[in-house]
C-alpha cells in the first residue's frame, strides 16, 4: 500500500511538472506571439507611414514644381488629367492612412491629427487645382495661404512626430519581445532545472519503489515457488496414489483386475514372440468365505482377506503377480514356468501353505481355496480368455468338492463352448418364446383325487427337442433370462388353469403350483407382476401356489417374510420346494407363512423296506402337520413308497407312479375322464 | 512624364539679354514687418534660404511670369544671372535634395502679383516700379527706393 502511494505520488508529481512545463510553454508562446504581433503591427504602420510620407512629399513637390518652377506660362497650364492623377495620388495616401488606422494596435494619437490636417490639405490642394486655369490668383492664394501651411505642418511637424511615435512603438515592441524572450527563456531554464531536479527526485523515488517492489516480488515469487513445489509434490503423490489406486486393490494392496489383465496381456504377447515362454493363471475362490463374513462380520472378514493376501504373496516367486478381483476371488499369474507339472507343483505347495491356519486378531482361521488353473499358450488371443478358462476350472474344482485345484482342459473347453451355445440358444428362445409347459398332477394320497398341478417348463430346442429345466434353468438364472422365462411360465400356467377351472369345475377348484427362482424373488415388482397376471387371466388368487426353495427363503429371511406376508394377504399359497436339501429346519420355517411342504424326491426315493429314510419322512410329515402345513411327497415312483406315505398320512404326492407330467392337451384328456386318478394311476381310494 | 516635362522646360527656354528700363520694385504685404532689405537678404529670401519674416510670418514667394521684365531682373540680380533652366534646376534641387517646403509661385501678371501680395500675409513679389498698386508695401533695397539712383534692381 505504501509503495503504491509512493508510485502514485511520483506519477502525480510528473503530471504536475508536465502541466507546469506545458503552461510555461504556452505562456511563452502566447507572449512571444503577442509581442511579435505588436512589433509586426508597428513595423507595418511604419512602412505605411514611410509610404505616406513619400507620397505626400511627392504630391507636395509636384504642386511646388508645377505651380512655381516648371509651369511654362503659369499655373493655368495644369489640365484636368493632371488634376485627376493628382487626386488619385491623394486617394492612395488616404487609403494608406486608413490602412494604418486598421493595423492592429491602433493608430497613434498623432495619426488622428495627421488625418485631420491631411483632410484639410487634400481639400486645399484640390481647391487650388480646381482654381488653376480659372482663377490662378485664387489658386496661388489657396496654396500660399492654406496648402503650403498645411503641407509644411504635416511634413515638418506632424509626420516626424508620428514617425517618432511609430519608431518608439517599434522600439517598445522590440524591447518587449526581447524582454519576453529573455523572461520566457529564464522561466524555461528555471523549469527545466526544476523539472530535471524533480525528475531526478521522482526517478530516485521510483527506483526505490521498484527496488522495494522487486524485492517484494522476489520474496513473493520465492514463497510461491516453495508453495508450488509443495503443491507439485503433493499432486505427484496424489497422482501416484491415484495411479496406484487405479491398478491396485484398496483393501489388500494387491493388483486389481485391470493390472492383472495388463500383465497377463504382456505375458501372452511374450509367449507369442517366444515359443519357449510359458505362463499360467491360477484363479482362487476361497471356500465358504461368506460364512466368515456372516458369522464374524465384514471388518473381520476384511482383515482375513488381508492376511490371505499376504500369505499368497509369500507363496509365489518374485515377479509373479497376485491380484484380488473382489470378494474372496484372487488370481495369480505365474510367469516363465516350464510346464504344467511345474504349475501343479507350485499349486500344491500353495495349498499346503494355505492349510496352515491364519492368525487374525489372535484367532485362528482355517481357509481352503478352490483353484482353477489355465496354462497359457500362444493360441489364446486375449488375456480375458485365459482368465475365463481359469475361472471355469475353478468352478469345476468347486463343483467337485472344493479345496482342490482343477486344470482347464479340453473337456472343460467343450463345456465352456456348450454353455456359450446354450446361452445363445436360450436368448433366442426367450425372444421367440420357444418354451412349453408340462403339468404334473398333484394327487391326494388319501382318496386318489387330483387336486392340482405343478407347472414344469420345457424348452423346445430346434435340434435337441424338448429340454428339461435342469439343463438350462441354472444358465437362465446366471444370465438373468430366468426373469422373462418365469413371467411367461406364470402367465401361461395361470391362463391354462383358469381354462381348466371353467371347463372342468370341481370342489375345491384345481390349483396350480409355479416355481419361483431366487432371482425372481429379488424383483421389486414381482408382486405387481403376479397381481397383473391374475387380473388378466381371471384366476382366483387362492388357486395359485408359488414354490420357493428353502435356500432361497433362508438367503434373505427378512425380505422373504415381507414378501410371503404380501402373498398371504392376496390369499396366494406358498410351498417350500425340495425340503430337506438345504440346511433349514422345520423350526426355522415356522417363522414363515408356509402352506405346503414338498419333501425332496431324494428322501422319498430313499424309503424302502430297510426304512433308511422312512423315519425322516415320517418326522417331517408329523412335524409339518403339527405346524399346520400340508405335505407333498415328490418323486413317488413305487407302490411301496406310495403305501408308506399313505401310512405316514402324507397329504399329497406327485411322481411317475401317480401320473406323468403331460402337456395341456394330455391334461385335457385326463380331465375329460370321470375318474382321472384311477385311470391315470390305476389306484383307488 | 515629370522627367519629360522637366527636360522640355530645361531646354526650351532661350536666354535673353536684360534691358535697361524701368526699375523693378519689391512689394510685400502690408503686415510684413520690414521696410528695407539688402540685396543679399533679398537673394536669401528668393533663394528660399529665409522662410519667415520676423514674428513667425511665413514668407510666400511670388515669381513673375516668364518673359516679363521683372522675371529677367529676378534671374539676373536675385539669382545671380541664372538662366531660366538654371533657375528651374535650382528649385528642383532645392525641393528634392535640400528639403525645401515650398517654391516661388509664378503669377500671371504684375496685377496678379500685386493682388496676391495684398491678399497673402508675408507675400513678396517683384513688379515694375511704374505699376505699383495701392495696398502694398514697397521695400527699399540697400536703402534705396525704386526711383532712386543706385537702386540695384533695374
Amino acid at each position: 500500500m505504501r509503495m503504491h502511494g509512493r508510485l502514485l505520488g511520483a506519477l502525480l508529481a510528473i503530471l504536475v511538472f508536465f502541466s507546469l512545463n506545458l503552461a510555461v510553454h504556452l505562456w511563452s508562446n502566447r507572449s512571444r506571439t503577442e509581442a511579435l504581433s505588436e512589433l509586426r503591427s508597428a513595423i507595418d504602420r511604419q512602412l505605411l507611414l514611410t509610404s505616406i510620407e513619400r507620397r505626400l512629399t511627392d504630391a507636395h513637390r509636384e504642386i511646388a514644381l508645377l505651380t512655381g518652377v516648371l509651369a511654362e506660362h503659369g499655373p493655368g497650364e495644369v489640365g484636368p488629367e493632371a488634376r485627376a492623377a493628382f487626386a488619385a495620388r491623394l486617394d492612395l495616401i488616404a487609403a494608406e492612412l486608413e490602412s494604418a488606422r486598421m493595423v492592429p494596435g491602433g493608430p497613434a494619437r498623432t495619426a488622428a491629427r495627421f488625418n485631420t490636417v491631411f483632410r484639410d490639405l487634400r481639400a486645399s490642394w484640390m481647391r487650388a487645382y480646381a482654381s488653376f486655369g480659372v482663377d490662378d490668383s485664387e489658386a496661388i492664394a489657396e496654396l500660399a495661404l492654406r496648402s503650403d501651411h498645411l503641407s509644411s505642418e504635416l511634413l515638418t511637424r506632424i509626420l516626424p512626430q508620428w514617425e517618432r511615435e511609430e519608431r518608439w512603438r517599434v522600439q517598445r515592441a522590440s524591447e518587449r519581445l526581447t524582454r519576453i524572450s529573455e523572461m520566457t527563456n529564464r522561466v524555461s531554464v528555471l523549469f527545466f532545472m526544476l523539472s530535471t531536479l524533480a525528475v531526478t527526485l521522482i526517478a530516485t523515488q521510483v527506483s526505490r519503489f521498484l527496488v522495494d517492489m522487486n524485492r517484494d516480488l522476489e520474496e513473493r515469487v520465492g514463497e510461491r515457488t516453495v508453495e508450488l513445489e509443495q503443491e507439485v509434490q503433493e499432486r505427484r503423490k496424489a497422482e501416484a496414489q491415484l495411479l496406484h489406486d487405479a491398478f491396485h486393490d484398496a483393501l489388500t494392496g494387491l493388483a486389481n483386475r485391470a493390472l492383472f489383465l495388463d500383465r497377463l496381456g504382456l505375458s501372452l504377447t511374450r509367449s507369442k514372440r517366444r515359443p519357449d515362454f510359458c505362463f499360467a493363471v491360477l484363479f482362487l475362490d476361497f471356500d465358504r468365505f461368506k460364512l466368515i463374513n456372516d458369522s464374524l462380520g465384514h471388518a473381520w472378514g476384511d482383515r482375513a482377506l488381508v492376511a490371505i493376501a499376504r500369505r499368497l504373496e509369500r507363496c509365489v516367486r518374485a515377479g509373479d503377480t497376485v491380484a484380488r478381483f473382489g470378494g474372496d476371488e484372487f488370481a495369480i499369474l505365474l510367469d516363465d514356468v516350464h510346464n504344467l507339472a511345474d504349475v501343479e507343483r507350485l499349486t500344491r505347495q500353495m495349498e499346503e501353505r494355505l492349510a496352515v491356519p491364519l492368525q487374525v486378531d489372535g484367532n485362528e482361521l482355517f481357509v481352503s481355496a478352490s483353484i482353477g488353473i489355465a496354462f497359457g499358450t500362444p493360441e489364446y488371443e486375449r488375456p480375458e480368455e485365459i482368465l475365463r478358462d481359469a475361472d471355469a476350472a475353478m468352478y469345476r474344482a468347486k463343483s467337485l468338492g472344493r479345496a482342490r485345484y482343477e486344470v482347464f482342459n479340453e473337456a472343460l473347453h467343450r463345456e465352456a463352448l456348450d454353455r456359450l451355445r446354450l446361452e445363445t440358444d436360450l436368448r433366442r428362445a426367450v425372444q421367440e418364446e420357444s418354451f412349453g409347459l408340462q403339468y404334473q398332477p398333484i394327487v391326494c394320497l388319501a382318496d386318489g383325487r387330483m387336486i392340482g398341478f405343478e407347472a414344469l417348463v420345457r424348452w423346445r430346442h430346434p435340434v435337441w427337442g424338448m429340454v428339461a429345466p435342469d439343463q438350462f434353468i441354472q444358465v437362465a438364472e446366471e444370465t438373468g433370462l430366468i426373469l422373462p422365462i418365469g413371467r411367461w411360465v406364470l402367465s401361461e400356467a395361470c391362463a391354462c388353469l383358469r381354462r381348466w377351472q371353467r371347463e372342468f369345475p370341481s370342489e375345491p377348484p384345481l390349483t396350480i403350483n409355479v416355481n419361483l427362482s431366487r432371482r425372481q424373488l429379488l424383483q421389486a415388482d414381482l408382486l405387481e407382476q403376479i397381481r397383473r397376471i391374475l387380473a388378466r387371466t381371471g384366476l382366483p388368487a387362492d388357486s395359485l401356489r408359488l414354490e420357493i426353495t428353502e435356500s432361497a427363503i433362508l438367503e434373505n429371511p427378512e425380505g422373504a417374510v415381507e414378501f410371503l406376508n404380501q402373498l398371504r394377504s392376496l390369499r396366494i399359497g406358498l410351498c417350500v420346494d425340495d425340503f430337506g436339501t438345504g440346511y433349514s429346519s422345520l423350526s426355522s420355517l415356522q417363522e414363515f407363512p408356509v402352506d405346503v411342504l414338498k419333501i425332496d424326491r431324494s428322501f422319498i426315493q430313499g424309503m424302502g423296506p430297510e426304512g433308511e429314510r422312512d423315519e425322516i419322512v415320517r418326522a417331517v410329515v408329523s412335524l409339518a402337520h403339527s405346524l399346520g402345513m400340508q405335505v407333498v411327497a415328490e418323486g413317488v415312483e413305487t407302490e411301496g413308497q406310495l403305501q408308506r406315505l399313505r401310512d405316514m398320512e402324507c397329504d399329497y404326492g406327485q411322481g411317475y407312479l401317480l401320473c406323468h407330467a403331460q402337456d395341456a392337451e394330455g391334461i385335457d384328456r385326463l380331465l375329460e375322464r370321470s375318474e382321472p386318478w384311477a385311470r391315470c394311476s390305476g389306484l383307488t381310494a | 512624364m515629370t522627367a519629360l516635362l522637366i527636360a522640355t522646360l530645361l531646354f526650351a527656354a532661350p536666354a535673353r539679354e536684360p534691358r535697361m528700363a524701368t526699375p523693378i520694385a519689391v512689394i510685400v504685404h502690408e503686415q510684413v514687418p520690414v521696410d528695407d532689405l539688402s540685396l543679399p537678404e533679398l537673394r536669401r529670401i528668393f533663394r528660399g534660404e529665409r522662410l519667415f519674416w520676423a514674428g513667425d510670418l511665413a514668407i510666400t514667394l511670388l515669381a513673375p511670369p516668364r518673359g516679363s521684365r521683372e522675371r529677367e531682373v529676378l534671374l539676373d540680380k536675385v539669382y545671380d544671372r541664372h538662366s531660366e533652366a538654371e533657375y528651374q534646376q535650382y528649385w528642383i534641387n532645392k525641393l528634392f535634395d535640400n528639403g525645401a517646403q515650398t517654391a516661388p509661385k509664378i503669377t500671371g501678371s504684375p496685377q496678379m502679383s500685386a493682388g496676391l501680395v495684398r491678399e497673402i500675409p508675408g507675400a513678396i513679389a517683384l513688379v515694375p516700379a511704374d505699376r505699383i498698386p495701392r495696398g502694398v508695401k514697397v521695400l527699399r533695397i540697400d536703402g534705396r527706393s525704386p526711383g532712386q539712383a543706385g537702386y540695384p534692381l533695374r
